[in-house]
């Protein structure tokens, strides 16, 4: 499967932009940061903490965009696998409810990964 | 001399120039609309105590903020662009009377100008007067005048200002009537000397409230009595961010029931401190220790509350006023960019990418966790000194002290008791 385990720091904690200022220190590579960024979505969606949906969502969104511009076709697998358990965390939520949608987006971004 | 000088006009004109491109950029919003708000309700010939949360201060600055609205529609101007001239001119004359407060303690000139300058040129009290428009300095003002004349009474009638000065002070902000009871005790007085500063208080706020109490008895009670403060700045704020950590909500709760247990603690803990001050000449230093007290334990705080004890300590010179201000000035960048950044930044605003916007939470988090721990630190740094006093004391001053010592410590239970409960409920 695609996901393994959770992020230690998440978009909710208070230590998030540490977080991401290593990241940008270290030039940790797209790929991997693509897989930081769904973890993390994973961890928010799982826990129902909606309020970070929104930006959980983006974060995915913009690294998933800079893989398509980048034409990485290593993800290609990996975005199959995503596309699973993002469905099944969409259908977690009510239909056509802001989460549903928001989680639907990141559906819709991942599959042009393939 | 004329190096100090130069140094005090120098000083003063970098911070009017850096207050002013926070005036000229600022907008009509959060507690200046409120201002004038209020002035239009006065000027319509109505209570403003009326409107319920409209206005939670005494009304002593609601005669300003009319007058301000006066003058705004006879110039043809904004009104926050002139309501703010108030408290940044209270700014320059505190700055001025610190000045001349050190110069009578006997501080060299050269020392005397820099400590003051430390105030009028402290972001905190820049941002508080200039960008936000709150008013504590003109009761920081009031605050320093009445101390000065008690501590300094040149002439006789001084005496007799001091108090006058205090009850105007009150009469714009309650603030000060935390410290009242410190003034009663201070010094070597006799009884009817304390009875008659009290009177002559008490008769000025009273003569000021009156007309709106005689409007609307009620309402004016419970706006002004009714008003706890908000959790913005402190440990609450703390607690606030690592609520955030759940799911978003900025709001705490439990803000209500912190507020009501840290108000008994507070209450309980500064008639410790009084009796710690009574009949000893530090009235500057108590009054200092009160409101960290305040700071350190009440939860129900505003951003504008941290300039309360600026004066105080600069007029001490003590250092810590130095890291205070450090850490004040991210607690309320913090506060600023994550809450009210239109507050801050005026018409500049959209550059932080709107409100609420998570990548400052951490900011306000720990610049607030670094401000309660400098305060704390500071008010125990204090209190050590403080605390000589208390061999001192006669036998029946010390029981009581004990007694109040122990009840302080007991009132603390429930505060800890919610605060680790919210820490725990939000880090699960």
């Amino acid at each position: 499967m695609g996901f393994t385990k959770y992020e230690s720091v998440n978009g909710n904690s208070l230590l998030y932009p540490f977080k991401r200022f290593r990241e940008k220190i270290f030039r940790v590579p797209d790929q991997e940061l693509f897989d930081t960024r769904f973890n993390e979505l994973i961890y928010i969606a799982n826990k129902k903490k909606t309020g970070f949906l929104e930006e959980s969502v983006s974060r995915y969104i913009s690294i998933s965009g800079i893989l398509m511009q980048n034409k990485k076709s290593s993800v290609s697998e990996k975005a199959k696998q995503n596309i699973k358990i993002l469905e099944k965390l969409r259908d977690g939520y009510p239909a056509n409810s802001l989460p549903w949608i928001q989680i639907q987006k990141t559906v819709d971004t991942t599959r042009r990964l393939q | 001399m004329k190096e100090a000088k130069l140094i005090l006009v120098s000083g003063i004109f970098i911070s009017i120039l850096i207050r002013g491109f926070f005036i000229f950029t600022g907008l009509e919003v959060g507690d200046v609309k409120n201002m004038h708000d209020t002035a239009n309700m006065l000027l319509s010939g109505l209570n403003p105590y009326t409107n319920s949360h409209l206005y939670p201060y005494p009304p002593l600055y609601v005669f300003v903020e009319a007058a301000t609205a006066l003058f705004t529609n006879f110039a043809g101007t904004s009104f926050h662009f002139l309501i703010k001239f108030w408290p940044n001119l209270a700014d320059i004359f505190i700055t001025l009377l610190l000045y001349k407060f050190l110069r009578k303690q006997k501080v060299s000139p050269t020392p005397a100008a820099i400590w003051s300058l430390l105030y009028i040129l402290n972001p905190v009290t820049i941002i508080t007067s200039s960008a936000h428009g709150q008013f504590d300095s003109i009761v920081s003002l009031l605050t320093i005048l009445s101390i000065y004349l008690l501590t300094f009474p040149s002439k006789k009638f001084y005496i007799l200002l001091s108090p006058i000065i205090l009850g105007l002070a009150i009469s714009f902000k309650a603030n000060p009537a935390m410290i009242l009871p410190v003034f009663l005790v201070f010094g070597q007085r006799a009884l009817p000397e304390r009875a008659r500063f009290f009177l002559l208080t008490c008769l000025t706020i009273g003569i000021i409230f009156l007309p709106f109490l005689l409007l609307n008895f009620n309402a004016t009670l419970v706006s002004v009595f009714g008003y706890s403060g908000v959790s913005d700045f402190g440990y609450a704020a703390v607690l606030r961010a690592l609520w955030y950590q759940i799911n978003a909500e900025y709001w705490l709760p439990q803000a209500e029931d912190l507020i009501g247990a840290s108000k008994l603690a507070f209450l309980l803990g500064a008639a410790l401190l009084v009796i710690l001050s009574s009949g000893k000449d530090t009235l500057i230093r108590s009054c200092l220790l009160i409101y960290l007290l305040f700071l350190t334990v009440f939860s129900g705080q505003s951003a504008q509350y941290s300039i309360w004890v600026l004066p105080l300590g600069i007029l001490l010179r003590d250092r810590w006023v130095i890291a205070f201000s450090f850490a004040a000035l991210f607690a309320h960048l913090g506060f600023y960019l994550f809450f009210a950044p239109e507050l801050l930044l005026g018409k500049y605003f959209t550059i932080t990418g709107g409100f609420y916007q998570t990548k400052y939470m951490p900011l306000y988090f720990f610049g607030n966790l670094m401000l309660w721990v400098v305060t704390a630190l500071w008010l125990l740094k204090i209190l050590k000194g403080q605390w000589a006093n208390f061999q001192a004391f006669k036998k029946p001053v010390k029981s009581l002290a004990l007694a109040l010592s122990v009840l302080f410590l007991v009132s603390l239970i429930p505060v800890i008791n919610l605060t680790l409960q919210i820490i725990q409920a939000s880090t699960k």
